[in-house]
């Protein structure tokens, strides 16, 4: 099995979908279970590449290269680094997590886990693949499970979210396409593998690098998603069931930075200090505003949509640093953006089950009622606003400290953003958790094992990696100082 | 003896035979058919249909089997009964769409409820000899050849259109058919009537060399290399030769439509490829260098993919959403031939190959959805409005998963074949370095997943989940086997199309 790990891992969660499609439609529970159990397969597989893994070295590991359509050059080209490794724990970990989140879907059981688990194969894929085309193609099947759990499943404005973040998201990727085929025609033979693909850059000219980073970067942009390009996120973070929500907020939007990271800084690294600049630009824009946005919800699924778009913000001012603190930042950032976004995501979901509302002015006084939600809540409030002791605070600090010396007057200004993010969260806790309770909420239920069992791993692994960053720190080290080298060589 | 034109050796009468055998096999099996339908008297024998089935899995196995063989004198094609038509790998790969498509057609027909208890044996015997005009299409090197093919088609069409005399609305389409038909081959004749006093020659072969050695921009070759262009341009419905598909498309029964759709639009393509290859391609830039060839094609793509998508978004009718559907299909074919070798700037194999790979993959998506419309057909009254696909998720399964397998493959989203064949032309474009042309490309595969994504929504999103306002509606074995048959190839050419890309290469890559 180790021999092919990663191809394991990718394709689980599809032996998964195949069983649930032969199970008969009615037996609820049987479908449940059977995907918990192909995604705790997964997650085990993930955690066993975590141990394994290699930190000390930049090479690729558990490479799995097979000719695909030899005629074109296209490879089934799989393998791990630094970089994906984390992803790929953070997505089976989290689809994990959200098939428990799931429980309460009661409609075409059936269709929703078969979707969701072919998203998560989609997902891995995305992370694993080091063959341009083998990573587009993943890249597009997650699109269409991703279309039809929020159109299905979502809530009264599902029609137009799905269908906003099918376009948007469409956009994105037939630039990607453009562009891909642009480096692929430059190499000769022709090739996809992005090993060759970054190997040498003397093939890419000056405004060919140019052009096609931006189509790229707006390819990526998009998927992040950064100003001005946000505008499908809150749509389709608030009508989407908790746990899709949870993976958008969770794993897709990485998938954004995962490809600038794995993409265009190794392969074009001319236009990406070109670039640097209006990167950081565009990521302090995202912390300000995505915070200020944040401020003015009062649907608190909406303010955590809101949040992501701020959080994100730190991800690409840390990789336009190209600082070993910016870069450890941004990345260590990602994943823990996964797990506290993931949190807050699953945290409202919890309330409307019970309130079927999310109007953060229409409760008050939960802590009184909701004790253990509350203290959960706090946790998720404080490590999203970047608290000592929280792994937020870990990556958002070395984002900072890396950006400081390249872009002075940017890094003061993104200070501010953690102050607004602090003002956002103290005051929902206030609205929502304090003062006296809401007389139509006595009756409230805390929450249930079930609920408990999906956050408190997550609570869990944001205070250690607060405390501890290094196993996940570790694990990126050599890989981020090969990307820094591979930008540094033009 | 044996004469030569360029790299294609010219055949008597006699020695033309023998390559010849598959279109004999189609008229044959023609008169066979009208003989079975003139053997019995029952208004709803399928006798004559079977016959033509027949027919068409004879002339399959010809030519898989004139494929096969080496050509005489190491000749990359053949051309017989003394240049009038020639045979080569180019063509009968043409040809074997034909065939795929024709069958599939006759097992459309034969389970459609849209002719009503008619006699229906002319109806097979008139598509069986469509095939073989096709075929004649797809081989003509030869001006009159030419000519008189497409007319042979397009007179066939026309009565197939209003094979339901009673329909007003097939009448009214067949009318406008015959119309717009008739104004663009005339066009077409007087073009090329021009091009032969120009050249002195019939052979298209001969026609482009003499045309190669002629200097300088001359109005007359300009004049008639359009009107050529106009009447090619109609048969494949390219913008602003299109006019009449939509009303065509939506009058007709729906297997003549989805026939329409797919087999005379590849042949239309396999005349351009011929035209531009022999007639341009020998030269593109400075004979005909009063324009630019390749950008006027360019621009028209850009066109007819843009219109298309554009009022096809407008459409409530599936029939007619398809038809725009498949304009904009035709503009995104001729960005194949549009991609030169930059260089030389003559026509460029990667852009042919995008070409036919597409034009197969196009076959099974477009057939497919059109297969969907036929099959709910049966089941549901006025089925061809979009909003009669509400709940269609629930109610028939498996219409639903093929119907989005099918869209999301004409959108060109992965895995699907749709995808791999845009990938190719896409990539032929980029390498002739035509980048505005991706970029107008690109943007309309996003307006094209708008419009098919309605179809998508109404299926899975919306309708009431009141089991009882949705009964489930169950679709005939045989139209089951059909669709698996048709979405199968649209799924697997998504995954490993190795196979199909080694034959298209074999079919393009002689003549570069």
């Amino acid at each position: 099995m180790t021999s092919h790990l990663l191809s394991w891992i990718t394709f689980f969660p599809l032996i998964g979908m195949v069983v649930v499609l032969f199970l008969p439609r009615d037996r609820h529970n049987w479908i449940r279970w059977t995907s918990a159990a192909a995604s705790a397969v997964t997650l085990a597989l993930s955690i066993w590449l975590f141990g394994n893994f290699d930190k000390a070295t930049t090479a690729l590991q558990f490479v799995e290269r097979v000719d695909w359509i030899p005629r074109f050059n296209i490879e089934y080209f799989v393998a791990v680094d630094g970089i994906s490794a984390p992803m790929i724990i953070l997505t089976a970990l989290l689809s994990f997590i959200c098939m428990f989140a799931s429980w309460g879907i009661n409609r075409m059981v059936k269709g929703y886990y078969a979707l969701f688990l072919l998203l998560e194969t989609g997902m891995l894929g995305v992370f694993c693949a080091l063959d341009f085309f083998l990573f587009f193609v993943f890249w597009e099947v997650m699109l269409l499970p991703m279309y039809f759990l929020i159109g299905i499943w979502g809530g009264p404005r599902r029609e137009y979210a799905a269908i906003k973040f099918f376009l948007y998201t469409l956009i994105g990727s037939v630039l990607m396409l453009l562009c891909m085929l642009a480096l692929y025609l430059r190499q000769d033979p022709h090739t996809f593998d992005m090993t060759r693909l970054w190997a040498d850059t003397s093939l890419y000219g000056r405004s060919f690098q140019l052009i096609v980073f931006a189509g790229l970067f707006i390819a990526f942009a998009i998927k992040i998603p950064v100003f001005p390009f946000h505008t499908w996120l809150p749509d389709a973070h608030v009508e989407a069931p908790t746990a899709i929500s949870v993976i958008l907020a969770g794993v897709l939007l990485k998938m954004g930075t995962y490809g600038i990271f794995r993409v265009s800084y190794p392969i074009l690294p001319m236009a990406t200090q070109y670039f640097a600049v209006p990167m950081a630009v565009l990521g302090v824009i995202n912390i300000i505003y995505g915070a200020l946005c944040a401020m003015a919800q009062k649907d608190l699924k909406k303010l955590v949509a809101y949040s992501s778009i701020s959080h994100m913000g730190y991800c690409l001012l840390g990789m336009a640093a190209f600082t070993t603190a910016g870069m450890t930042g941004s990345l260590f950032q990602m994943f823990n953006h996964g797990t506290t976004t993931a949190m807050l995501f699953l945290l409202v979901g919890v309330i409307y089950d019970r309130a079927h509302h999310r109007d953060i002015e229409g409760f008050g006084g939960l802590a009184h009622q909701m004790p253990v939600y509350t203290a959960i809540v706090m946790i998720a409030f404080f490590a999203s606003l970047g608290l000592p002791g929280m792994s937020s605070f870990i990556s958002e600090a070395l984002v900072l400290l890396g950006a400081f010396p390249v872009f002075k007057t940017l890094t003061i200004i993104a200070v501010i953003g953690i102050v607004i993010t602090a003002a956002y969260w103290l005051w929902t806790l206030q609205r929502m958790f304090l003062g006296t309770l809401n007389e139509k909420y006595k009756t409230l239920q805390d929450m249930n094992g079930r609920e408990l069992f999906t956050l408190i791993p997550l609570a869990a692994i944001v205070i250690f990696l607060g405390i501890f960053p290094m196993p996940v720190l570790d694990l990126m080290n050599r890989s981020l100082g090969w990307v820094i080298a591979m930008v540094q060589r033009s | 003896m044996t004469d030569w034109i360029g790299s294609y050796r010219v055949l008597d009468t006699v020695a033309s035979v023998r390559w010849f055998v598959p279109e004999i096999v189609l008229f044959v099996a023609f008169t066979l058919a009208i003989l079975a339908d003139l053997s019995t008297d029952r208004p709803g024998s399928l006798r004559a249909a079977w016959t033509v089935l027949l027919g068409l899995l004879a002339a399959l196995v010809a030519t898989i089997s004139s494929m096969g063989g080496s050509l005489p004198g190491d000749a990359k094609g053949l051309l017989l009964f003394r240049g009038a038509a020639a045979f080569d790998p180019l063509g009968s790969y043409f040809k074997l769409l034909f065939l795929v498509a024709t069958i599939f057609v006759v097992v459309l027909a034969m389970r459609s409820r849209d002719f009503g208890r008619r006699r229906m044996g002319e109806f097979y015997a008139l598509l069986l000899a469509v095939a073989a005009g096709l075929f004649l299409m797809a081989g003509s090197a030869h001006l009159l050849m030419l000519y008189l093919s497409l007319e042979f088609v397009s007179y066939l069409s026309y009565v197939l259109v209003g094979y339901v005399k009673e329909d007003r609305r097939a009448s009214e389409a067949s009318l406008k058919y015959v119309l717009y038909g008739s104004v663009s081959s005339g066009a077409m004749i007087f073009g090329l009537s021009i091009l032969y006093g120009l050249t002195g020659e019939m052979n298209l072969l001969k026609v482009g060399q003499v045309l190669a050695t002629r200097a300088g921009a001359e109005p007359a070759i300009l004049v008639s290399s359009f009107l050529v262009l106009a009447g090619i341009g109609y048969k494949i419905a390219a913008v602003p030769f299109h006019f009449w598909c939509p009303d065509v498309y939506e009058g007709a029964a729906t297997p003549v439509t989805a026939f329409l759709s797919v087999a005379p639009k590849a042949a239309g393509f396999a005349m351009l490829c011929r035209f531009t290859y022999h007639v341009f391609g020998v030269n593109m830039s400075p004979v005909l260098g009063a324009v630019d060839w390749p950008m006027v094609l360019a621009v028209v793509s850009a066109l007819t993919m843009t219109l298309g998508n554009v009022i096809a978004i407008q459409q409530s009718n599936i029939k007619r959403m398809l038809a725009y559907s498949s304009i904009a299909h035709a503009g995104y074919l001729l960005m194949g031939l549009a991609s030169v070798d930059r260089l030389s700037g003559t026509t460029s194999e990667r852009g042919f190959f995008g070409v036919l790979f597409y034009l197969a993959v196009y076959l099974f998506m477009n057939l497919g959805a059109f297969a969907v419309v036929l099959a709910l057909r049966e089941k549901v009254a006025d089925e061809e409005r979009i909003e009669n696909y509400r709940g269609l998720g629930r109610r028939a399964p498996l219409l639903a998963v093929t119907m989005a397998i099918f869209l999301f493959s004409l959108t060109g989203i992965p895995p699907f074949a749709g995808f791999v064949g845009k990938f190719f032309l896409f990539a032929a474009v980029i390498d002739s370095g035509l980048y505005w042309l991706a970029i107008v490309g690109i943007l309309n595969s996003v307006f094209a997943l708008y419009y098919y994504a309605r179809v998508l929504k109404a299926m899975y999103l919306e309708g009431s989940t009141d089991p009882a306002s949705m009964p489930s509606i169950s679709i005939s074995r045989s139209h089951s086997v059909l669709l698996v048959l048709l979405a199968g190839p649209t799924l697997l050419l998504g995954i490993f199309w190795g196979p199909l890309a080694s034959l298209v290469s074999d079919s393009v890559s002689y003549l570069f």
